[in-house]
């Protein structure tokens, strides 16, 4: 049997209100199809937000001359625009994408007519691949094992090995699963293979540029690759946690890169002025002290008459020095 | 028969004991002592003979420290500092107010030309610990070998608190100065022989008190000393190491003694030989400074049961394994080196030369080469010259000679 369908009128939605939740993100989004619309605890309101620190009748937003006005009602708490308090009684003028503070609740409306930001393109997060993880961990315990076996005299055990094969992995994933714990109370997701391959990559950096570093003073007889070490080792691990803070917040590098980059070169400045004022010296390296095999030896030799002709510029720098108030030394009173 | 012993040094101590004294230093405002030491009179008009190291405090820090004298009947009253020999560790003083000294004709010394037999019995005076004034028979046992300025060798106990009091013959004449013991030993006491006293007293005994810090006088006693050693350890050559590889300088013990220990024939790992030769005598400057010495140390590392890897790996952490006082303190700057890789005959050095200044030692310097050969790669010889207290061109001679010490026993054919 036919039947007309009821016809139902209903009227054009002309803005939404999306209530936020604690990410940004809307959590309801409500339809508004009349202005003004009232805003509060009770049920009779248009948007009613279960909050105690909503009054009743918080607020209400109607249109005026082409915008949208927020006049604020009977309330102690009164209304929170861009860090401004809008007081009880006040009326303020709501601009396109503006977040309202009522309350607890944070608030936006958005207007049919508004023009909406163009569609942004979407990249696939990396989630760090299980298997580059694993290829990194078997390279991670192989270097220490190395360095384990470089330590050890001949006739170990092999069992000795152990604690190092197995307590390394342990501590990256402890350190990764740390991070991942962040990435889950911000980001939702737990991200534990990118934050242990970032773990990785920078550990492994460290080793190695711990490593070539002073072999490259002792090959070419410079001795700035060996005083740099420990800065270069410093700024990779600087570098790694920037790069798990960047898992967390991966809204703006660049502003994230600038921060850490500045506290690294603040962190440098005072450490090589503390090294200057207590030693003189801007690197507490005395000398390199890497022997590596010779034949890595590019660097020429000078006789002995020219080494010590040298030396004798040590004069006027520790003279520059005599008159500094330094601290009393150890046995001193 | 001779005397029984009891009897000979209770003569003693009773002819001397008008004659000796406590000197003590006291801190200024609050007259706590901060030290206390010996010391007797040699002459009637007040004059006391002491160490250096017991009114060094006084000496280089006036403003802050005072120094006065007690005897054994409690009568006391402060000193004046009139001269002091740094390097023998001997100082003259006397009372401010010669009154309640007068009368007193001072200890005499025994005369140049009469020489003490070894096993003489000897008798130190003096107040050990603040305990009270004592007697101390002992033995002569001549001067002590390998040290660098003449000491004797007391076979008795010498403990703090008996620094600067005279040792007696048993005729009561001073033979000697209390000065040092070995704590590691028993009995093992050195004395300043009494002539340099007597030389110091003569050139002393009509001086004008000195008033302001003693830092001017200390530096050209130091520099006086180090010019000495510096020329008497340059003219010696070097001995040999014995190692079938290298020329290793080890120097003549003349006035060093050189200790050697080696690894357990069964090591597994690195094997090495390690020989360190150092002076005796060291010049006090205050209570946590001395100077003036040398020392020279090696050590040969075979590596062949190791490997390149294994044996790089030790070798690094044997040459960074070296100190020089990170920091600048109160009496000396911060360290500075020069380094790069020497040339001795073909075979290829490592050096590096570290030097710091002396802040109130004014022109002195330490200075510390360190050496390692870099020609073999299972092998090598590590080695570490150090030198307190030294002219900067004392300091670069003497670097200049210890790296002259490196050689080849025989180059070999590549």
């Amino acid at each position: 049997m036919d039947q007309a369908p009821d016809v139902v009128t209903v009227d054009p939605i002309l803005a939404v209100v999306d209530v936020l939740d604690r990410d940004g993100r809307a959590r309801v989004t409500l339809p508004v199809r009349h202005w003004p619309i009232t805003v509060g605890r009770a049920v009779t309101c248009d948007i009613v937000l279960d909050d105690p620190y909503v009054a009743p009748q918080h607020a209400a937003i109607h249109e005026h001359e082409g915008g949208l006005q927020l006049t604020v009602g009977e309330t102690v708490n009164g209304v929170w625009l861009k860090r401004r308090r809008v007081a009880a009684g006040e009326r303020t003028e709501l601009a396109a994408g503006d977040v309202v503070q009522i309350g607890g609740t944070r608030v936006r409306v958005r207007r049919a007519a508004d023009t909406l930001a163009a569609e942004r393109r979407w990249v696939p997060e990396a989630t760090g691949s299980v298997r580059a993880v694993l290829a990194l961990t078997l390279l991670f315990c192989a270097w220490n094992a190395a360095d384990l076996w470089i330590h050890d005299d001949p006739g170990g055990r092999l069992t000795d090995y152990l604690p190092v094969l197995l307590g390394g992995p342990i501590a990256v994933a402890i350190w990764a699963a740390f991070w991942s714990v962040g990435s889950k109370l911000i980001r939702h997701r737990f991200d534990f293979w990118s934050h242990a391959a970032i773990a990785l990559v920078a550990s492994l950096g460290m080793s190695v540029a711990a490593l070539l570093l002073p072999v490259l003073a002792f090959t070419s007889g410079w001795s700035w690759p060996s005083r740099i070490g420990p800065i270069v080792v410093g700024a990779i691990a600087w570098s790694a946690v920037a790069a798990h803070i960047g898992r967390l917040l991966p809204g703006r590098p660049r502003a994230l890169a600038a921060v850490m980059g500045s506290l690294f070169v603040v962190g440098l400045g005072l450490y090589t002025f503390h090294n200057y004022e207590t030693q003189d010296r801007v690197f507490p390296e005395l000398y390199v002290t890497t022997l590596a095999p010779p034949s890595l030896r590019l660097a020429p030799t000078v006789s002995t008459a020219r080494f010590v002709d040298e030396s004798r510029a040590l004069k006027s720098v520790l003279e520059a020095h005599v008159n500094d108030d330094d601290r009393p030394g150890r046995n001193e009173d | 028969m001779p005397a029984p012993v009891s009897a000979s040094a209770q003569r003693l101590y009773s002819e001397a004991r008008p004659n000796l004294l406590q000197v003590r230093t006291l801190l200024k405002g609050q007259d706590s002592q901060a030290s206390v030491g010996s010391g007797f009179l040699v002459t009637d008009e007040g004059h006391i003979l002491t160490n250096y190291h017991v009114v060094s405090e006084a000496a280089l820090q006036p403003d802050r420290y005072r120094l006065v004298y007690s005897t054994a009947d409690r009568r006391e009253g402060a000193l004046q500092l009139l001269g002091f020999d740094a390097i023998h560790d001997l100082a003259v003083v006397k009372p401010v107010d010669p009154a309640p000294l007068a009368g007193h004709v001072g200890l005499r010394f025994r005369p140049r030309d009469r020489a003490l037999e070894q096993g003489e019995r000897i008798y130190s005076l003096g107040n050990p610990l603040d305990v009270g004034f004592a007697v101390i028979e002992g033995t002569y046992n001549g001067l002590v070998e390998r040290s660098f300025y003449p000491t004797i060798f007391f076979s008795g106990s010498l403990n703090p608190g008996v620094s600067g009091g005279p040792t007696l013959d048993s005729q009561g004449a001073v033979i000697g100065i209390n000065v040092a013991a070995r704590r590691d030993g028993e009995q093992v006491s050195f004395l300043v022989p009494a002539v340099f006293a007597e030389t110091l007293l003569q050139q002393a005994r009509t001086a004008a008190p000195l008033t302001g810090p003693a830092y001017p006088t200390l530096v050209k006693q130091l520099w006086a000393h180090q010019a000495a050693l510096t020329a008497r350890f340059l003219e010696q050559p070097w001995r040999q190491a014995g190692h079938p590889r290298y020329v290793i300088p080890l120097p003549q013990e003349t006035f060093m003694r050189c200790w050697g220990r080696s690894t357990p024939a069964d090591a597994k790992g690195l094997e090495y030989e390690h020989a360190e030769c150092a002076m005796d005598t060291r010049v006090f400057v205050s209570g946590w400074l001395t100077t003036g010495s040398l020392n020279v140390r090696h050590e040969a590392y075979d590596g062949a049961k190791l490997g390149t890897l294994r044996f790089a790996q030790r070798y690094t952490a044997s040459f960074a394994n070296e100190g020089f006082g990170g920091a600048g303190d109160s009496a000396r700057t911060a360290p500075q080196c020069h380094e790069r890789y020497v040339d001795r005959n073909g075979l290829p050095l490592r050096a590096v030369l570290c030097m710091s200044a002396y802040k109130k030692l004014t022109g002195l310097f330490d200075v510390s080469v360190l050496v390692a050969t870099v020609d073999a790669p299972q092998q090598g010889v590590q080695g570490r010259f150090d030198a307190q207290g030294v002219s900067f061109d004392n300091a670069m001679a003497l670097a200049a000679h210890y790296l002259a010490g490196f050689g080849w026993i025989k180059p070999p054919t590549s």
